[in-house]
């Protein structure tokens, strides 16, 4: 009996070490996550993908893909980041997040020139249970609008309201992912916002 | 009493483009002039209104998480496609010419020819052809008494005329000489040509003229008659 309990013991064990591991990794900040990352720890990895996973969808769906798209967009992403992770250099000027995001969105630009992209209309709903039916239209209507506008602006317009918008990423942060200076990042958001009130104002 | 605004719309348009769309980010100083232009202004209120509620769906998060599984999603792709990767390599490690290619370790270019490239490096058995460093003359520190210092480039002479003649610089040398060369050759050929042209041009108007004068020769001297007068006939 104790013979056939011993893998199942063992294999809990195993289980409650791992997940303590992982406990103890997402302790870590990014430089010390991506450090074990770069040296191969998938571990390491694991806890990354978990904190930018959702940025990076939020990024390319506000940058115009449709949820299925842009989860695709996040997958490639990492997969990417993860073959590639030896031409990472901490000491480039830009952190792992910006470096991440502007993977990501040089992957949706990519994505988004191919003739086979779809310019899908089709907006995925917000799903909050809170709001009432009429409520959650008007929402969906008003979001729809706003969506038709930013496409109406240039690509790097469209690009930094999208980041300057992320609830995720500084300002420094947007500018840099966007390789420009915090005053251009500024500079463009302002044509950005002045050509979409105009837009919003025709629509 | 109403407060006189110094900000018109039009100023406030263009602050909440360069500001945007929440007054909480614009200077302090500013914000005040807005605040009494929105009280004064329906316009300026309805408009920050319609904005905010634009920049509030630009800042909503309106991204679910998406599948539970995708970072598991993820996870498998990396594997699949070290999998395949892995594959690939071992594919490539069974062609014969890649077997071939591991073997040859002939240098590719004659850089790799220098002495320093042969010189044993880490825990590799010591090589006993070539020593480390070059032997030098008990006699003479300058002559090197054996072959250790050749790197594979010439010296001296050769080596000036290889960096003078066979480089760059020496080849356009070379290149504008022969324009030049074919050139003058072209040139001198045409001079020929026409030369050759004048000649033959003179032949023939020797030999017209000798054609031309014999007959009357001859029956001068047959007929002992005088040469024909302009526009007159012979006797």
């Amino acid at each position: 009996m104790s013979v056939g309990l011993r893998p199942v013991v063992s294999t809990s064990s195993d289980t409650s070490d791992m997940a303590s591991a992982q406990e103890v990794l997402r302790e870590l900040d990014d430089n010390a996550l991506v450090a074990r990352m770069v040296q191969g720890d998938k571990g390491a990895y694991r806890v990354v993908v978990e904190r930018y996973y959702r940025g990076i969808v939020g990024i390319a769906r506000r940058m115009g893909l449709v949820s299925g798209d842009a989860e695709d967009v996040a997958q490639d992403v990492f997969v990417r980041v993860w073959l590639h992770r030896e031409k990472w250099r901490a000491d480039g000027g830009a952190t792992f997040k910006t470096w991440l995001y502007r993977v990501a969105v040089n992957r949706v630009i990519d994505l988004k020139r191919k003739p086979q992209f779809v310019d899908g209309t089709e907006l995925d709903e917000v799903p909050d249970e809170a709001m009432s039916a009429l409520d959650k239209l008007a929402q969906h209507q008003e979001f729809k609008r706003l969506r038709i506008a930013i496409k109406k602006l240039s690509d790097q317009q469209q690009i930094a309201i999208n980041l300057f918008y992320d609830r995720e990423l500084s300002n420094q942060e947007a500018s840099a992912i966007m390789g420009i200076s915090v005053n251009a990042m500024e500079s463009l958001l302002k044509r950005a916002r002045k050509r979409l009130r105009e837009e919003l104002k025709t629509i | 009493m109403k407060k006189r605004c110094a900000v018109k719309i039009e100023r406030f348009e263009e602050l909440l483009d360069q500001y945007g769309w929440d007054l909480a980010s614009w200077p302090e100083a500013l914000r005040r002039e807005a605040n009494v232009l929105i009280a004064q202004d329906a316009h300026a209120a309805e408009l920050l209104s319609s904005l905010r509620n634009v920049e509030d769906i630009l800042a909503d998060d309106p991204v679910p998480m998406g599948k539970h599984q995708a970072v598991d999603d993820i996870f498998a792709a990396i594997e699949a496609e070290e999998t395949r990767i892995a594959a690939t390599d071992q594919v490539s490690a069974q062609d014969p010419n890649n077997h071939f290619k591991s073997i040859d370790d002939r240098p590719k270019s004659r850089v790799q020819l220098t002495v320093e490239n042969f010189i044993p490096v880490g825990d590799g058995p010591a090589r006993k052809t070539y020593p480390a460093k070059p032997s030098v003359s008990p006699v003479n520190s300058a002559i090197v008494s054996d072959g250790a210092q050749f790197n594979g480039r010439a010296k001296g002479l050769l080596r000036l005329l290889g960096k003078g003649v066979f480089s760059g610089v020496g080849m356009a040398v070379c290149v504008v000489a022969g324009f030049v060369f074919g050139v003058t050759m072209t040139a001198q050929q045409g001079h020929q040509v026409s030369a050759h042209a004048t000649e033959a041009e003179m032949v023939d108007l020797l030999e017209n003229h000798v054609f031309a004068i014999d007959p009357l020769t001859v029956d001068q001297s047959e007929n002992g008659a005088s040469l024909p007068t302009q526009g007159g006939q012979a006797q």
